[in-house]
């Protein structure tokens, strides 16, 4: 979910802020200790897969279907460093060039999907292993649904009681979604690319 | 599908128009708007269907009004034909933001105001109607956040509600503004300008340049499973999703061999190329912009 402007106070966006900033430093810094400079643009073309994926949608269930957020599949395929980097540009194009998103909800955004979504998938993907990849998927969205319930209770913006329960609910069809489309992408990327699992893209 | 999204945006035009209304006005704010609108004194009365707010003080309309004209003549004198330099751009739209974040319900009404004006400034006022299908998950998600103080506090929820669907309205019109008076390559040279790292302005450069392409293969992609899978099912809509995600990968490699082959340096490109430093004209109108946004939200 893209936070927009005006249900963050001044003061937790620009907390929020800072820890994309110090995040999207370190990512950089690593980015250029581990990443030739003439791969820069797989990073933008990653990006642009984010976006061309939500244009496919993905059957569930009869008469269920979404589309792939794409957090957890970069993290997990490429690493959680590129993934960082390709959800940033992602938000900043979704926030500078379609609107969506806030300005000042920036920091909040790239917080909660562009560093503790990857950040969560990565984790959880080495610690069960591969077969549990979608659970990895699902876990990055239910972590970052959290993260922006929490940020928007510490700004008052919505009272718990009436927005918890809608907001965990519509996320855990969200997460649902995002693992099965997750692990099905992963099996199918195992047969056709079986390299990229093998060495990630800091090291080639 | 264009006509239903032109609907749905008018639709929540004035529910925004609505919402900053009842966020503007007293509690019995809607009851009270009835009453105007029908007896006409919403159009025809002195102070609108907002009597509620106070006359502003005459020094601070002088003070803003002199700033104005103040900007503008320092940008036909010095500023030439060229366009705002996208730093100032960017910073003004950044401080919109912070100022909408710290005002209550009249500063929201008077920032409103403001973006009104900034749209007919900026030959605009129709951009926000033409893409208000840009405003609709801005809408979806305060809309949200609005509906669960509503259903929470019926009476002060509805306007602490409809101050937050403002608020998020204004910001992401004042966005829409910045794209429709500024070329997207502009916007990266403006980002690089502030700081922001050259790897990352250089991503979203490439980013915007492979949406076009990248798109039309999925939509390819999804044709080709509809016609030979007939129905879709999650093993078919996963190998789809992963060969896309496979040529995205050889269309990096060919983007990366294509960029040394012209002698790409990450260190120089159009997105990163050496800032100016600022023009005397943009300096002036950012300090006189950023002091009437002041002006306008304290007044």
């Amino acid at each position: 979910m893209h936070l927009p402007d005006g249900l963050l106070t001044l003061p937790v966006s620009a907390s929020l802020w800072g820890g994309a900033v110090a995040s999207i430093g370190v990512a950089v810094r690593a980015a250029k200790r581990t990443l030739a400079p003439e791969r820069l643009p797989l990073i933008g073309v990653l990006g642009a897969f984010v976006f061309a994926a939500q244009m496919l949608n993905f059957p569930i269930a009869t008469g269920v279907s979404g589309h792939l957020a794409g957090g957890a599949l970069l993290a997990i395929a490429l690493g959680p460093g590129a993934a960082v980097l390709a959800m940033t540009a992602v938000l900043m194009v979704q926030c500078l060039l379609f609107a969506d998103g806030g300005v000042l909800a920036f920091g909040a955004n790239v917080m909660n999907m562009g560093v503790i979504a990857p950040l969560v998938a990565t984790a959880v993907y080495r610690l069960l292993g591969d077969r549990f990849a979608g659970m990895a998927a699902s876990a990055s969205v239910l972590a970052a649904a959290l993260a922006a319930t929490l940020e928007l209770v510490a700004s008052r913006a919505v009272p718990l009681a009436t927005f918890l329960t809608p907001m965990l609910a519509l996320h855990a069809l969200i997460a649902v979604v995002e693992g099965v489309a997750t692990h099905a992408v992963l099996r199918a990327l195992r047969g056709m690319r079986p390299e990229i699992f093998t060495r990630r893209l800091e090291t080639t | 599908m264009k006509r239903a999204c032109l609907v749905i945006g008018v639709a929540a035009l004035v529910g925004g128009a609505l919402a900053s209304v009842v966020a503007s006005s007293s509690p019995d704010a809607l009851e009270h708007l009835t009453e105007q609108l029908t007896s006409g004194h919403a159009v025809l009365g002195p102070r609108g269907p907002f009597g509620s707010l106070p006359p502003p003080p005459a020094g601070a309309i002088g003070v803003g009004v002199t700033l104005a004209l103040l900007t503008i003549v320092a940008r036909l004198l010095f500023g030439g034909a060229r366009p705002l330099d996208p730093r100032i751009k960017i910073a003004l739209v950044v401080a919109y933001a912070v100022l909408l974040s710290t005002v209550g319900r009249e500063g929201v009404w008077k920032l409103g105001f403001v973006a009104v004006v900034a749209s007919i400034a900026t030959l605009a006022l129709g951009v926000p109607l033409r893409r208000l299908r840009l405003l609709l998950p801005v809408l979806a998600v305060a809309g949200f956040a609005a509906a669960s103080w509503a259903i929470a506090d019926r009476t002060q929820g509805l306007q602490r509600g409809a101050l937050l669907l403002a608020k998020a309205v204004l910001s992401a019109h004042a966005v829409i503004l910045l794209r429709h008076t500024t070329p997207s390559a502009e916007i990266w040279q403006g980002l690089g300008g502030l700081g922001v790292p050259r790897s990352l302005v250089l991503a979203a450069l490439l980013l915007e340049r492979s949406i076009a392409t990248l798109g039309d293969e999925a939509r390819a992609l999804d044709l080709a499973i509809r016609a030979r899978a007939g129905s879709r099912s999650r093993r078919v809509s996963g190998a789809a999703l992963g060969s896309l995600f496979s040529r995205t990968l050889d269309r990096a490699e060919r983007v990366r061999l294509s960029l040394e082959a012209r002698g790409f340096d990450p260190e120089r490109t159009s997105a990163n190329e050496t800032i100016h430093a600022l023009h005397p004209a943009d300096a002036i109108f950012a300090g006189s912009a950023a002091l009437l946004l002041a002006v306008v939200a304290c007044l």
